[in-house]
């Protein structure tokens, strides 16, 4: 696949760049959500890349590939 | 599970805690948070429910500037809730076992609730996703928490597939019908060794003493309590009907007659020779 076939973010096509991560990804849909808090603690936020999940303390050095599929999931009320 | 049975994990069931895979919790109501129409509301109705597990849904963070919706995740840190990620809204067995695992990221728990539903239509569990997923979490360190159909024979199998617990419904999700099948929900908490949570359909607090004095281990309830006129009343209401089912059941009810048996002493009583004699 070429560098220009757009992720897929929870569905929707996002322009593919070089050097892209997860934390990006993670600040334009929630402002806010990094760096708050202890990072031990679980945040409510998850993150899967290709149908596996990335663990939080691996966003940083994730790489991400044109074309991938990403979701990010929050709990939200529900059950 | 039968009053006196010693859970897979060895411990021993105590007189108000719900053992669920060797941990304790100090209430047999657990709660779900959908449906209810504020977050201070929902607030007011889970501590009125005296819960100890509450469950959250992942779903995709939509819209780009959306914020950080600080709504149940920081409710339940605050509150000490313990939360217990579900797979609703999955179909297949596929989707339910990612989203548990999202589930156990983002929530930092191995425990799920699982579900998996056949359609939009019923949301009745789909048995055959079920316990496909099932199995493949129980592979994955799970602690399994399985919402199925009120079928004994469904609950024995996810029981065999390692799941933690059996969650049968009373009737669908949303529904109030409360237990359309009594003796169905009976009988899996008879034949369980794990506990048996009755999950979907409580409509009030009667509901909700039914399935504790049919034997089971709790109960879970969602839009009995966030849909009421008052969320936090019938939350303490549900709360005192567990409690009181729960002791009712061990208690030992009074076996069903079909004729009246005198609670008065029959000897001794002055002489009524008018009264009517119906020889029944």
């Amino acid at each position: 696949m070429g560098d220009d076939e757009p992720l897929i973010i929870n569905g929707q096509p996002r322009s593919y760049e070089t050097g892209l991560g997860i934390p990006v990804l993670i600040t334009e849909l929630l402002p806010g959500s990094i760096g708050s808090g202890d990072p031990e603690l679980p945040t409510g936020i998850a993150v899967a890349v290709n149908g596996i999940v990335v663990p939080r303390g691996q966003w940083p050095r994730t790489d991400l590939h044109a074309g991938d599929r990403i979701e990010i999931v929050k709990a939200v009320q529900g059950g | 599970m039968a009053d006196t049975e010693t859970t897979e994990a060895g411990a021993t069931e105590t007189e108000t805690g719900l053992t669920i895979a060797g941990t304790e919790l100090g209430s047999r109501l657990i709660m779900g948070t959908g449906g209810a129409a504020s977050l201070l509301g929902l607030e007011r109705a889970l501590v009125a429910s005296g819960t100890e597990l509450t469950t959250v849904a992942l779903r995709r963070v939509q819209a780009a500037g959306s914020g950080v919706d600080a709504g149940i995740w920081t409710l339940l840190a605050r509150l000490g809730i313990r939360a217990l990620p579900n797979t609703a809204g999955c179909y297949s067995a596929t989707e339910a076992v990612l989203t548990a695992r999202l589930g156990r990221e983002a929530c930092g728990t191995d425990w799920v609730k699982l579900e998996v539903i056949a359609d939009d239509l019923t949301l009745l569990p789909d048995p055959v996703e079920l316990l496909a997923a099932a199995r493949q979490l129980v592979d994955d360190g799970f602690v399994v928490l399985a919402y199925t159909n009120d079928d004994p024979i469904t609950a024995r199998r996810l029981e065999d597939a390692g799941c933690a617990a059996v969650m049968p419904l009373g009737s669908p999700i949303g529904s109030g019908l409360g237990i359309l099948n009594p003796h169905n929900i009976e009988a899996i908490a008879a034949a369980a060794a794990v506990p048996v949570i009755l999950d979907a359909g409580i409509g009030t607090a009667s509901d909700a003493a039914a399935a504790m004095e049919l034997g089971c281990d709790g109960v879970l309830v969602a839009s009995a309590v966030t849909r009421a006129a008052d969320p936090a009343m019938m939350a303490a209401a549900i709360r005192g009907a567990v409690e009181a089912g729960w002791l009712a059941r061990r208690a030992g009810r009074i076996p069903r007659r079909d004729r009246a048996l005198a609670s008065s002493p029959v000897g001794g009583r002055i002489d009524q020779p008018s009264r009517l004699d119906l020889a029944l």
